[in-house]
């Protein structure tokens, strides 16, 4: 084979800018027949953008893309499916309440008449032949995401990709559906397709890339075969600096600060969403909750916090059982809380950030001072977070609906760090944060930790919990599978009973 | 180029204002047209009228006397999230308790009117509070309690007027159902010679500096306002929202009460059936035109006070029916509320000119610079 038939997308000097920002930058970028490119980069670093523009999404404003060495301009997905580029999104792009056929055939039924039978006898040929094991009639709502995901794939080859994109695949499945996905990939690619998998997670681009291309600030930094690579030399091109991993000593453990027993609550449709938890994290211990989203991790949350009623059990903060918690007593007995959902829970869009740096301080010196406030230390405080967590604003006095979501969080994040704190409950702290900004956040917690604070860390991120947590505990459907010490924890084994497998011993 | 954009459509609120004032008295000449008469005529008699005097001027501002109060009143409550609609009920309490005080207790003038003014308050506020309380503690929504609670306030100001406090108590036989007057030593002095401008006005004019300076520079402002844009993460930051919830309730019904009371204290000394003639309902509006600003509010009040005020003179100078007057004020309000729909009208228009420009300009300079740095 010559040079050229073995490429199978040549993307050149591809520029692509938004109001305010260029989002891809001159970039080269090409895949060979056969192999798993690695795209990745931090958020906004124009990942998304490139292949958004490579599956006829987004049209470039300058630049040339070539197909297995043919010159191709894509007005939508349709026409780069025509030339076998298929693109798998992060939110999955399936109807409900349609079955998975239906799902799949959809848009590209080819006649007006639909043989389901022809198309079912495809999809099970697909599956066997990949081991992507689905029921082809099964209704979509009915699926779990890792099966969704498989629907979605199935989808692609259904419509002859040839080359497959996939962005950040692995966010949403357990560790061992992360192992089984992988295992397709590597077959597919056996077979002469090609694969563009969109990833921040280091670990993740050394397992599956056979070559590994960084993005930062939307220019290439460059492309690394796998035996060249490894952690830090990708972080150090992601981030454009060394990384310090964090020490986290083990610190003098205290009293109880959190203690929960046998606690029951609902969740929004009054379903049990918490069965029976008991757990207990002592001043000076981050306890890490694992577990996949919607396993009552939000609900646990939310009632410490005092926001949602338990329906049976005794909540001790400090020893002492509250028997109404709410928001503004649990802050006054120094509770912190990084909500998961910072845009409606932490911050009011319509105020200043420097308002929204002192929401839950408002009563308190030096920020008012009977009754009156001070605009002075409120702009100071508010000009240390921005500096210190580096949010990108014109002016602490700027509204701010007008931030990008990262920068929001990073607000609601450090506000809440900046309060003196018995007990802080983490949700998904360092979630859409670009590496900088996480390493920061993460070394800020520790720093609490090591103040004496006890910590509820709740993560997906299972990297995070091992590297942080004292201990970590297991969620799963509501109830507390483990809790584990964390130098003694088996990530397999987490995996398992994130998936609600107990292991017989 | 992008900055540049933003700033071109920018179209300052100021400016709309006056296009929709401008659109208001187009619509409304065309009414006194097909009325039959001559709108520069009535525009100018209305003006001219409204000025000439400082007698004049002295009725123009006691009409905007209670928008501004009750206004004040609604505005403060929308802002922390209390959908007030029943400044009328509120007017009513306060203007009660105004009248009560001010017949049967007797004190020496600056006691007796500060008295009053605190009861004022607090039974205007008292009031608004029953459907503060029961939004905070049941969740019951204000919207339908304060406007069922105008009736009640509505049919207990008939009680008084017929019964108890009637003309009739004296002795004198009323001619029409109003209610006995008020002691001169609880009437509101007056601040200028020759005019009939009264302690109200300057409360009008000055509170809502007041009330500005406690939203944006108080802790308790502060609460206000975070419990009105988002409860939710108010609550989670820690701010006691059902306290927040009954504290704006109480703020707003005493403005409003408030309002009554210098109704009663400066103008009316005594009360007869639709003695508030829908002041609480207007003064919805008037805080809406503001903006929920308490200055902006002040400034919208002035604006009804005056439309009002020059229109009953604009009738009789151009000799047109109250009912067509009627119509022109509401014209002339409709106008100015749609204020807010014109301007993203207008900057549609704009964007779509600019749009296409900017087209013409990107399609001539294809071959040449390339438009990204």
């Amino acid at each position: 084979m010559d040079e050229e038939s073995r490429i199978s997308v040549l993307m050149k000097s591809i520029v692509k800018s938004f109001p305010g920002i260029l989002a891809n930058d001159n970039i080269d970028f090409d895949l060979r027949v056969g192999e798993i490119h690695c795209l990745i980069g931090e958020n906004g670093a124009g990942k998304s953008t490139l292949m958004n523009i490579l599956d006829g999404l987004y049209a470039p404003d300058d630049g040339e893309i070539f197909i297995y060495g043919k010159g191709v301009k894509f007005h939508s997905p349709r026409d780069a499916i025509n030339e076998g580029v298929g693109m798998i999104h992060q939110h999955f792009m399936l109807i409900p309440n349609l079955t998975v056929i239906e799902n799949i055939i959809l848009g590209f039924e080819g006649s007006k008449y639909i043989s389901l039978r022809k198309s079912a006898k495809k999809i099970s040929e697909f599956s066997s032949k990949y081991g992507l094991k689905i029921d082809p009639y099964a209704k979509v709502w009915h699926l779990s995401v890792g099966e969704q995901q498989r629907v979605e794939i199935i989808k692609t080859l259904y419509r002859n990709a040839k080359i497959l994109i996939l962005d950040e695949p692995t966010s949403v499945l357990t560790p061992e559906e992360v192992d089984n996905v992988f295992k397709i990939l590597k077959q597919l690619t056996t077979e002469g397709r090609s694969i563009i998998f969109i990833t921040h997670k280091i670990r993740e681009a050394l397992r599956i890339g056979d070559r590994i291309t960084v993005l930062r600030k939307g220019k290439v930094v460059g492309t690394i075969d796998k035996k060249e690579a490894d952690e830090n030399v990708i972080s150090e091109m992601m981030v454009g600096k060394k990384l310090t991993r964090i020490e986290v000593s083990k610190a003098e453990l205290g009293s109880k600060v959190l203690e929960l027993r046998n606690v029951y609550a609902l969740n929004d449709n009054k379903i049990l969403a918490l069965r029976d938890v008991s757990l207990d994290v002592r001043s000076g211990e981050i306890l890490g909750v694992a577990g996949v989203s919607g396993n009552g991790q939000k609900e646990l949350a939310e009632v410490i916090m005092g926001l949602r009623n338990r329906t049976k059990g005794e909540l001790f903060i400090n020893g002492t059982l509250t028997n109404k918690p709410s928001p503004d007593k649990m802050r006054e007995m120094g509770v912190g809380y990084i909500s998961e959902d910072r845009l409606n829970d932490s911050v009011i869009l319509n105020f200043t950030n420097a308002e929204n740096m002192i929401l839950d301080k408002i009563d308190s010196w030096p920020y008012s001072q009977r009754g009156i406030l001070k605009i002075n230390p409120i702009d100071k405080h508010a000009r240390e977070l921005i500096y210190a967590y580096d949010i990108q604003t014109d002016s602490p006095w700027k509204p701010t609906k007008t931030l990008s979501g990262g920068n929001i969080q990073k607000l609601s994040i450090s506000r809440e760090l900046s309060r003196k704190l018995k007990l802080l409950i983490a949700s998904h702290p360092t979630m859409g944060l670009d590496i900088a900004a996480t390493q920061y956040v993460r070394e800020k917690i520790v720093e609490k930790k090591k103040a004496g604070c006890a910590i509820l860390l709740i993560s997906e991120d299972l990297d995070e919990l091992l590297s942080l947590s004292d201990r970590i505990a297991v969620i799963y459907e509501g109830s507390i599978m483990r809790i584990f010490e964390s130098e003694k924890a088996d990530l397999k084994e987490i995996g398992l009973l994130m998936a609600g497998i107990k292991r017989m011993d | 180029m992008i900055t540049t954009k933003s700033r071109r459509i920018d179209l300052s609120g100021f400016s709309i204002s006056i296009f929709s004032l401008a659109f208001g008295l187009f619509m409304g000449a065309i009414l006194i047209i097909i009325a039959d008469r001559d709108p520069i005529l009535g525009y100018y008699t209305m003006v001219e009228s409204s000025l000439s005097t400082p007698q004049r001027i002295g009725e123009m501002v006691i009409k905007i006397t209670p928008f501004a109060l009750a206004g004040l009143g609604i505005a403060i409550g929308f802002k922390g999230g209390y959908w007030n609609i029943g400044a009328e009920g509120q007017i009513i309490i306060g203007a009660l308790s105004a009248l009560g005080l001010g017949y049967f207790i007797n004190l020496p003038q600056p006691l007796h009117v500060t008295v009053i003014m605190i009861v004022g308050l607090i039974t205007g506020g008292g009031w608004s509070l029953i459907s503060g309380i029961l939004k905070a503690k049941l969740g019951v929504n204000e919207v339908l309690t304060t406007l069922m609670l105008n009736y009640v306030a509505v049919w207990l100001s008939e009680y008084f007027i017929v019964g108890p406090w009637s003309i009739a108590i004296t002795g004198e036989t009323p001619v029409f159902a109003r209610t006995v007057a008020i002691l001169d030593s609880a009437k509101f002095p007056k601040i200028f010679p020759g005019t009939r401008a009264h302690l109200g006005v300057i409360m009008a004019m000055l509170l809502p500096f007041v009330i500005y300076y406690l939203l944006h520079r108080t802790a308790l402002g502060f609460k206000i306002r975070a419990v009105g844009e988002n409860p939710r993460a108010a609550r989670i930051a820690g701010i006691n929202v059902s306290k927040m919830i009954l504290t704006t309730s109480f703020m707003s019904g005493a403005l409003a009460g408030l309002a009554g009371v210098s109704e009663v204290l400066g103008v009316h000394f005594f009360l007869e059936r639709g003695f508030v003639e829908g002041y609480g309902y207007t003064s919805i509006a008037v805080a809406t035109l503001g903006g929920l600003h308490p200055i902006g509010t002040l400034l919208s009040a002035i604006f009804f006070g005056f439309l009002i005020n020059g229109a009953s003179y604009m009738q009789r100078g151009i000799n047109i029916p109250a009912t067509t007057v009627q119509v022109f004020i509401g014209l002339l309000i409709l106008s100015m509320l749609m204020a807010p729909i014109f301007k993203k009208y207008i900057i549609r228009l704009v964007m779509k000119e600019k749009r296409t420009k900017e087209i013409r300009i990107e399609q001539s300079g294809k071959n040449g610079l390339s438009i990204h740095n």
